[in-house]
């Protein structure tokens, strides 16, 4: 006897949103061809950018956090990827294009062999200790001079170059973060829709139950965890070979805590609520510098004010809207 | 008749103005906010004045055109992501047509090849070599570095003073390590021991843990260069009431009225300070009475030193007949001696050290801080402190 599921999606449905996706992917691909272009000037162009990269931070914490863990070291494992990417590129003479790839890899590789020891701690006890990593992390790009030149940073880090073509300039380099972030979106997106997904899906809304489900709850863990470290490296050394400056200020506590503020800011419950963070708090501080000695708390009045009226975030907008239109 | 010409007259100056009059944005980046932020108001402070003279004297003349001169300020929080924003705000956005700041050695680092590449003109006050390096030939320094007058200084201090066994504490970041490198080899150059240094971070405000460790070593003199203003009076402060009777030394980096407001006149006597200047001179004491008029409080050294850079760029404008030609405008930067800021006369040096000559010199003096102001006790060349 077979059991029919009516809710379960069939193949033509599932082959139509997949051709949507695909078209949704095309159009932004046609939109972004123009933005340089179409921007006032350059420095529109560089903060879009910075958005872009911060969106990679963000969708990669985003990652961390859907199986229930919250990291604050996350800006160490971008700078990881940065210091990586602009040694091995200026000492070693290896490509940027490759610098970028082993140094993700590399990335990934070193946050998966801490996560396999700090995973075990669960809470409070996990953020404490991905602080101290991140400390660490400074204090070692302080202190190891002989490798990182210490506190004065390294300076003039080449600019990615594929096939003869530099993306150092500011409307260049927006095509690479862009190609970047649509590769990172996708990826966790498809992440998402895994059996991995939905094994951090489980994991996140209750870690307990899902082990008694037989879902090995450690290896996930780890493994989004390397997978997020991974891709803040991967953003890091973008971040490195646009800037061509990188010092232990660069990535710093700080940028840990901006990052888990986009997370909330936007909305964790998805991971379209890490891009929109990132793209409503990076340009912001921006748009304010204007008002000078009032710029931080207009910035912070606007964050209390969204998360107020918006506790789910910014993602939950339309949602907010409805029950503001539905209260009428 | 004669009033119809009189009219006639006076519209076409005004169309004639309206034709030729223009704007010139001038740009700033610096930390006005924090604990560094006294020197960030003193560069602001002197872009303020320089704009306002020029603009009460109907504008900067330059190549048959008048310039009234705007300023776009912008708070680098004293982070090199932030200076690089802001800087590229202001050459792609503001369209400025150059640069006072950034202060400190990463936000200087971060921005550079974005002003190089830009052909922006700087006047900054970073420590870092960067700042005349030959590859950036774009970047003017207003502030002596550590590089410059440690040696000198320290000698007198070693020689005159009897400073044996040194005891410093300086941020943990970039500025902090440089300055730890130079402040100690100089020390250990004249003969002393310099061995006893502590790191902090920035923004900490209880040093007793580290200064015990710091006392307990012996010390008979502290150093207290590399330190922000604020920073630093807590520091004096802190070290009196631990007891400490020996010297407290400033190498360098005004901070002078800032520490005294913070660890009072008493803790502060006594106090051995690097002057930016002779702040006798009466050129000085006009700027300052000027700075305290328009912005109350105390008037950190740097103000005046940045007033004198930022007027030497227009004085090359006006020279080289364009406010867009850096190259013409840094040939004419370079012919320009014997300039008299409010704070003496300016010479350019640097080529001993750096290969260029792009560094601001003032001669600079030593104080002793009496009855809660400091007192000259030594004048300084490049060489020598006597």
């Amino acid at each position: 006897m077979t059991i029919l599921n009516e809710n379960a999606p069939d193949a033509e449905n599932v082959g139509r949103s997949v051709w949507f996706r695909i078209a949704l992917i095309a159009v932004a691909c046609a939109v972004a061809a123009f933005i340089p272009g179409l921007l006032p000037n350059l420095f529109y162009v560089h903060i879009v950018n910075l958005t872009l990269l911060s969106g990679i931070f963000a969708l990669s914490l985003w990652v961390i956090y859907s199986v229930g863990q919250l990291s604050l070291c996350h800006a160490a494992f971008a700078g990881l990827g940065a210091y990586i990417s602009a040694i091995i590129s200026m000492r070693l003479n290896i490509p940027p294009a490759l610098s970028l790839v082993l140094s993700t890899l590399a990335t990934a590789a070193l946050a998966a062999a801490l996560g396999a020891v700090i995973l075990r701690l669960r809470g409070v006890y996990f953020v404490l200790v991905t602080f101290l990593f991140g400390q660490m992390f400074t204090l070692l790009a302080l202190n190891w001079a002989g490798m990182t030149n210490g506190a004065n940073g390294l300076i003039g880090i080449k600019a990615v170059t594929l096939f003869g073509i530099s993306f150092g300039p500011r409307p260049m380099f927006f095509y690479l973060a862009f190609a970047m972030f649509l590769m990172v979106l996708v990826f966790v997106w498809a992440l998402n829709r895994s059996t991995f997904g939905r094994a951090f899906n489980s994991i996140e809304q209750n870690i307990n139950l899902a082990e008694t489900c037989g879902i090995d709850t450690a290896r996930y863990q780890v493994i989004a965890f390397a997978i997020g470290s991974g891709i803040a490296g991967l953003g890091g050394a973008l971040m490195a070979h646009y800037i061509r400056f990188i010092s232990p200020d660069t990535f710093t506590f700080h940028n840990s805590v901006a990052y888990i503020t986009m997370l909330v800011v936007g909305g964790r419950s998805l991971f379209w609520g890490a891009v929109l963070g990132a793209a409503f708090l990076t340009p912001l501080p921006e748009f304010l510098r204007d008002f000078e000695g009032l710029q931080h708390i207009i910035y912070g009045a606007i964050m209390i004010v969204v998360l107020r009226v918006m506790p789910g975030g910014l993602i939950s907008l339309p949602r907010t809207l409805a029950r503001i239109g539905g209260a009428k | 008749m004669k009033l119809s010409a009189l009219a006639f007259g006076a519209s076409a100056l005004a169309m004639a103005s309206a034709a030729s009059a223009d704007t010139m944005t001038v740009g700033l980046v610096g930390p006005l906010s924090g604990g560094a932020a006294a020197w960030g108001s003193a560069m602001k402070a002197a872009i303020e004045f320089a704009a306002e003279d020029i603009n009460a004297a109907g504008g900067l003349e330059v190549g048959g055109k008048t310039y009234t001169i705007d300023i776009a300020a912008y708070d680098s929080h004293y982070n090199p992501n932030d200076a690089l924003t802001a800087v590229n705000r202001l050459v792609f956005e503001d369209e400025a047509a150059f640069i006072v700041g950034p202060l400190g050695s990463a936000p200087l680092a971060a921005l550079v090849p974005t002003t190089t590449e830009n052909k922006k003109i700087t006047i900054t006050a970073g420590f870092t070599p960067v700042a005349a390096a030959p590859e950036y030939p774009y970047s003017f320094r207003a502030v002596l570095p550590t590089e410059v007058y440690a040696k000198p200084q320290i000698n007198w201090v070693v020689k005159s003073l009897g400073a044996e066994k040194i005891g410093s504490l300086f941020p943990n970041d970039e500025t902090g390590q440089a300055m730890s490198n130079d402040i100690s080899s100089a020390y250990e150059a004249a003969g002393a021991d310099a061995s006893a240094v502590e790191f902090y971070e920035r923004g900490r405000v209880d040093f007793v843990p580290l200064l015990t460790r710091l006392l307990a070593q012996g010390i008979d003199t502290f150093e207290l260069d590399g330190s922000p203003p604020q920073t630093a009076g807590l520091l004096v402060r802190q070290l009196r009431e631990l007891g400490f009777e020996g010297n407290i030394v400033r190498t360098g980096g005004d901070a002078t009225n800032d520490i005294l407001a913070v660890a009072g006149p008493d803790a502060s006597e006594g106090l051995y300070v690097h002057m930016e200047f002779d702040g006798g001179l009466d050129s000085v004491q006009d700027y300052q009475a000027r700075y305290i008029e328009a912005y109350g409080g105390t008037m950190n050294a740097f103000s005046p030193l940045f007033y004198s850079n930022i007027n030497m760029v227009f004085e090359a404008m006006k020279a080289a007949g364009t406010i867009s030609d850096a190259d013409a405008i840094v040939a004419e930067m370079a012919k320009i001696s014997g300039y008299e800021g409010p704070a003496g006369e300016v010479s350019w040096i640097g080529e001993d050290f750096w290969g260029t000559k792009r560094q601001q010199f003032v001669p600079y003096a030593i104080g002793k801080v009496t009855g809660g102001k400091p007192e000259v006790v030594a004048t300084c060349t490049v060489d020598a402190c006597e």
